[in-house]
């Protein structure tokens, strides 16, 4: 029998006024099993909380109600002094009387009547209140960082050296993503590898930090603290354990023509390669598509001259599980190419180029040293037009976001350009500077005033070949909205900075880890304010362009953040969370599974219910309780009702809507109380 | 629910002889074959219009099928049955409507499309009592070429009927009357409803053992035949069937009071239709339009 | 006025049943309240975790339970606390709401509304709405007009 005692609190004059909490407090004595039902002045104070405690010790309650503000204010007050009192906390619950009645009902009558229905309604559902514990989940120290760019780099970096290890996976031969290629950083112009290639080494050479490279992830099961993840280990045709990096099969390599991946299209590469001298780990991989001997079955040359002999024809791709309690998703971005491009040449003009390309062309260590060449003649460039939205902004292209990083990188390559050919002329159309950032507002300033940079605001229209005086141009017709005129210019070289959008294949990733991602494809936060390094699914974070467009100094920070958020979960052995989560009743569950179909957590597995002979006789769903966020979503599919929910059960619920009175109390006739 | 039209006339352009000895051959070879252990058909009741279920597990047996206009039955009702469910794999004898049944139990996890090999009968309206039933006015399956069937038996090629079916006419005046008037017809429905659950048990996707009509704990649907729980039961039963009802009728033909069920069924499933463009039982691969959503979905009724 | 029931629609007062998700509506009802939005006080509210929760069950037995009026309101589209819960939730009350009007019920008397945790102006509003459209319609006579027992 439920003995359940009811505090109605005056929250001094904040309910009291327009409530009669004296009434209230009455009315609740005349519901079976209320034991005790009192009001007091500011119940959550000391003594009020006294009040509450003693009241569950004396007479031995076995749920309470305390009438009084929104539970978002004080649940968990109540339900901590309930607890110390020998309660089971989630025995208590809250009618919200203030900011759901007193705060908006002048009406001190109505007040009055509504307040002692929301209280019963509450009261009916306690008595249908089941004694819960919070439920703890074992987690697992281990981290899988998917993406071996700037942001998992660091992501790896801080969990590693938290004490913690780290499973880093990276998709291409090597870590180091676009920054390894990148010529220098603005706002510093301090060279980009010098300051990353230490930070790859360390990931290299770190006890804590286990590197798969040419490997992707395959599948994620299981939930936070425990996800199974499976890599493939893509075959490599070279035994990394064996081969010294000497790069001498590289050198002898006959197929040379292979445009190299890093150096975006701007240089070659051979069959088998190491994709940059910095590499991590730098030993090479052969390219089957390209290989002499995998196309046309003969040549091993490389294998001929590989002194330790670690070259290996017959390697095939490799399965390796691994189990992490977190995981980091820094998988980074690409950019659209010229094809896209239609107005531009759609990819035809050999001299219309990318701002990664760019990248290569002015980088030291690139394909022209990092002097800045006509892909088409190699002659130097005398005017150069970059454009820094293409395609950024522009509904029509699809992408009606902004890019973020174009505006200050097209100010370096301008800036970069004029450093190195002092006579060029460089151009840059632009629809808004977006310079907000530390120092980089005065970065542009110092592109255009000291370096002279011919900033333009408008867009380009159309850009086309023609020869003139014998010279091949690109002639950029464009237009300055400042002046209001048409343009056009005679340039030698144009440089897109194409819109930015999620590394290819974010979507399957996505669908595989079970986190949300956006229309673009780009990974969705959490809270874009309170919870921007976090996905919706516990256990998984985000770190750097994986998320929306970012620049280098946010993509790191992104990454310690979501180091930090792993290492909030790793600080404990379990994990521990409220218990509302659904449970199946699989004596009623048919197996329809429309419920994991809702499911938006993959929180539903499929369970064989076999009879005596061990045959299956039917499948039934159950829930993985690390997995359940509560959301109740499969309930309200389930015809059967099979599956219900802790803490919001179709039993509490029907009680709080049977407590509403079928025939209510007339007000006229209550004014006639008074 | 049962209509006069011409279509009889139509109906003579079928052979039914050659339907059923082409099923009976089917049968005879799937089962000598070891493909099925079971073939689910019609067979010769005790009056001609009636025929019954038959279950012919020896490929000696199969002259019991027999295949006419008056094989009115959904057969796939039958392959949910814990009998049956042991027994697979099987063939079955169903008409375009009754295939869709069949798929709606795959896609639903009931079966596995393995287990089942469908013998679809190209079929131009069947009868009862003397009269086309109304439901095979509305029919687009006449031919079940276009659903996932293993065998169709019979070609018919029919012209879609020009004229509104008596279905959409009489909705269309449900639709005409006012909310309260709408309300009374089928409170007077309802009222009728004495819950022996005719309508439930004949339904091959009412298939949980355990019926939200029977729940208690809490109960929400009162089990005393009522208005009150009438006027639920009928109308919970109906909002579980949105996205799966195949209009296979049956419901309405068990039901002894002679409820309007149809109605509402046709009702619902057009709405699907309009809303989400989505017809229950025509594909294995789509979803059932309650389980999935479109970003771009209806929100004019949300403020 | 103590002759009430000769002219109970001119002094009817509706009973209306709000069914509201935890993180948006119900945080939204309470700002209504810390921002002293005053508002008809004819609604009781029933907190869910989500819109996703709230089965037709619900809106059925409210109206048995004697409401007049009913309101489900959750989270906007994109702002679902689960993702995808409110989505889940559009496309059953629209064919429950598209289902309830052809047997008969007033589409007054069931209000689906999207009231974020900001909304607290928006969900007063809502309240005030729905509770006039109701009140114009006089009590759920229809409903209430369905007996528990046949001889009633």
């Amino acid at each position: 029998m439920a003995r359940i005692g009811v505090f109605v609190c005056w929250c001094g004059e904040n309910i009291a006024r327009t409530v009669d909490v004296v009434k209230v407090a009455e009315a609740m004595k005349s519901i079976q099993g209320v034991i005790v039902s009192l009001d007091y002045k500011y119940m959550c104070s000391d003594p009020g909380q006294k009040i509450i405690k003693e009241a569950i010790v004396n007479e031995r309650l076995t749920g309470v109600v305390v009438a009084l503000c929104s539970p978002l204010m004080h649940e968990k007050t109540f339900r901590t002094a309930a607890k110390e009192a020998g309660l089971n906390p989630f025995l208590l619950e809250v009618a919200n009387i203030r900011e759901h009645c007193s705060w908006v009902h002048e009406d001190k009558n109505e007040g009055t009547k509504k307040a002692i229905e929301i209280t019963r309604s509450v009261v009916e559902r306690v008595k249908q209140n089941h004694e819960l514990q919070n439920i703890t989940v074992p987690i697992t120290n281990r981290a899988l960082v998917i993406g071996g760019g700037i942001a998992g780099i660091q992501a790896a970096l801080d969990i590693a050296n938290g004490g913690h290890q780290v499973v880093m996976v990276e998709r291409t031969p090597s870590i180091g993503g676009h920054m390894a290629g990148l010529s220098e950083t603005f706002p510093t112009l301090d060279c980009s590898q010098c300051i990353l290639t230490p930070r790859m080494v360390e990931v290299a050479r770190h006890p804590n930090i286990k590197l798969y490279t040419y490997s992707e992830v395959e599948s994620v099961h299981g939930f936070v603290g425990n996800f199974k993840v499976k890599i493939r280990k893509k075959a490599r045709s070279v035994d990394i354990n064996v081969c010294t990096g000497c790069g001498i099969c590289q050198e002898k390599c006959p197929q040379k023509k292979i445009p190299s991946e890093f150096e975006c299209g701007t240089g070659f590469r051979k069959a088998i390669y190491i994709p940059f001298p910095q590499a991590v780990p730098n030993k090479p991989v052969i390219d089957r598509e390209h290989c002499t001997y995998f196309t046309k079955g003969k040549c091993k040359l490389c294998e001929k001259v590989c002194g330790p002999k670690a070259i290996r024809y017959d390697q095939v791709d490799e399965y390796v599980e691994e189990d992490v309690g977190a995981i980091v998703v820094a998988t980074g971005y690409e950019v659209i190419t010229s094809e896209k491009f239609p107005e531009y040449g759609a990819g035809r003009f050999k001299d219309v180029i990318n701002g990664l390309q760019f990248e290569r062309l002015a980088s030291a260590s690139g394909p022209t040293e990092g002097r800045i060449v006509r892909p088409s003649d190699g002659k130097e460039p005398e005017t150069i037009v970059f454009i820094a939205c293409a395609g950024s902004r522009d509904p029509a292209k699809g992408i009606p976001y902004c890019s973020k990083i174009c505006c200050m990188y097209t100010a370096k390559h301008a800036m970069l350009y004029r450093h190195k050919i002092h006579h060029g002329k460089a151009y840059v159309f632009y629809m808004d500077i977006r310079s907000a950032g530390k120092g980089y507002d005065e970065f542009v300033r110092r592109a255009i005033e000291q370096d002279g940079a011919l900033y333009v605001r408008g867009r380009v229209s159309r850009i086309y070949e023609k020869t003139v005086n014998g010279q091949k141009k690109l002639i950029v017709k464009g237009a300055d909205t400042i002046l209001n005129k048409a343009m056009e210019i005679e340039a030698d070289m144009v440089v897109l900075a194409t819109a930015v959008t999620p590394s290819p294949g974010a979507a399957q990733l996505a669908q595989k880890v079970g986190t949300p991602y956006n229309e673009y494809e780009f990974f969705s936060e959490a809270h874009p304010k309170l919870r921007p390094v976090e996905s919706n699914t516990a256990g998984v974070f985000l770190a750097g362009s994986a998320q929306s467009p970012k620049d280098i100094p946010e993509s790191v920070s992104d990454a310690s953040a979501a180091a930090s958020k792993v290492q909030i979960l790793f600080s404990k052995k379990e994990l521990e969370r409220d218990p509302y989560v659904s449970v199946v009743n699989t004596d009623k569950c048919f197996g329809c599974f429309s419920c994991e179909a809702v499911c938006p957590y993959r929180a539903i597995t499929r369970e064989e219910i076999k009879n005596r002979k061990g045959e299956v006789v039917r499948m039934v769903a159950q829930i993985n309780k690390g997995l359940c966020q509560g959301c109740g979503g499969c309930i309200s599919i389930c015809r059967a009702k099979a599956c219900d929910l802790i803490g919001y059960t179709d039993e509490q619920i029907w009680a709080q809507i049977h407590s509403y009175p079928a025939d209510p109390i007339d007000p006229t006739e209550e004014n006639g109380h008074e | 629910m049962t209509t006069n039209s011409n279509q009889s006339n139509q109906n003579a352009n079928i052979n039914y002889n050659d339907l059923q000895s082409e099923i009976r051959h089917l049968a005879k070879d799937l089962l000598e074959s070891k493909k099925v252990r079971i073939v689910i058909g019609y067979g010769s009741g005790p009056l001609n219009s009636k025929p019954v279920p038959v279950f012919i597990t020896d490929a000696n047996d199969v002259d019991r099928l027999v295949y006419n206009e008056f094989c009115f039955n959904n057969l796939s009702i039958y392959l949910t049955k814990a009998e049956i469910k042991a027994k697979a794999p099987w063939a079955i004898v169903v008409k375009g409507c009754d295939a869709r049944s069949v798929i709606g139990l795959v896609v639903e996890n009931q079966i596995k499309r393995d287990d089942v090999f469908t013998i679809g009968v190209s079929c131009n309206g069947v009868k009862l009592e003397g009269n086309t039933l109304s439901k095979c006015d509305t029919c687009a399956v006449k031919n079940p070429s276009n659903i996932n069937v293993n065998k169709v038996i019979g070609n018919i090629k029919t012209a879609s009927s020009t004229s509104a079916s008596t279905l959409d006419k009489e909705l269309e005046q449900l639709n005409k009357m006012s909310a309260e008037e709408r309300f009374q017809f089928w409170k007077n429905e309802f009222d009728r409803c004495i819950r022996c659950y005719g309508c439930r048990q004949i339904c091959p996707h009412c298939f949980c053992n355990n019926c939200i009509a029977e729940k208690s704990a809490p109960q929400w649907i009162s089990t005393t035949p009522g208005s009150r729980g009438n006027f639920a039961w009928n109308a919970i039963r109906a909002f579980h069937l949105v996205g799966r009802c195949v209009e296979c009728m049956e419901c309405s033909r068990a039901c002894p009071m002679g409820i309007r069920l149809d109605l509402l069924n046709h009702y619902l499933a057009q709405e699907v239709r309009d809303s989400y463009n989505f017809v229950a039982g025509m594909d294995l691969e789509q979803k059932p339009p309650l389980t999935t959503y479109n970003l771009k979905d209806n929100q004019d009724f949300i403020k | 006025m103590n002759n009430t029931t000769n002219n109970k629609k001119e002094n009817f007062e509706p009973r209306i049943i709000a069914f509201v998700c935890q993180w948006c509506t119900y945080t939204g009802a309470d700002l209504a309240g810390t921002s002293r939005i005053q508002y008809a006080p004819n609604v009781r509210i029933i907190k869910l975790p989500c819109t996703g929760r709230i089965d037709v069950h619900f809106i059925l037995k409210a109206f048995e339970q004697g409401a007049d009026g009913v309101i489900v309101s959750g989270c906007h589209p994109g702002d679902c606390h689960y993702t995808s819960g409110n989505y889940y939730a559009r496309r059953r009350f629209e064919m429950f709401k598209k289902m309830m009007g052809f047997l008969g019920i007033d589409d007054k008397r069931l209000q689906f509304a999207w009231v974020s945790a900001a909304e607290g102006r928006k969900w007063g509003t809502l309240v005030d709405e729905v509770t006039n459209n109701v009140r114009a319609l006089g009590p759920f006579e229809d409903y209430k007009s369905l007996k528990i027992f046949q001889a009633e």
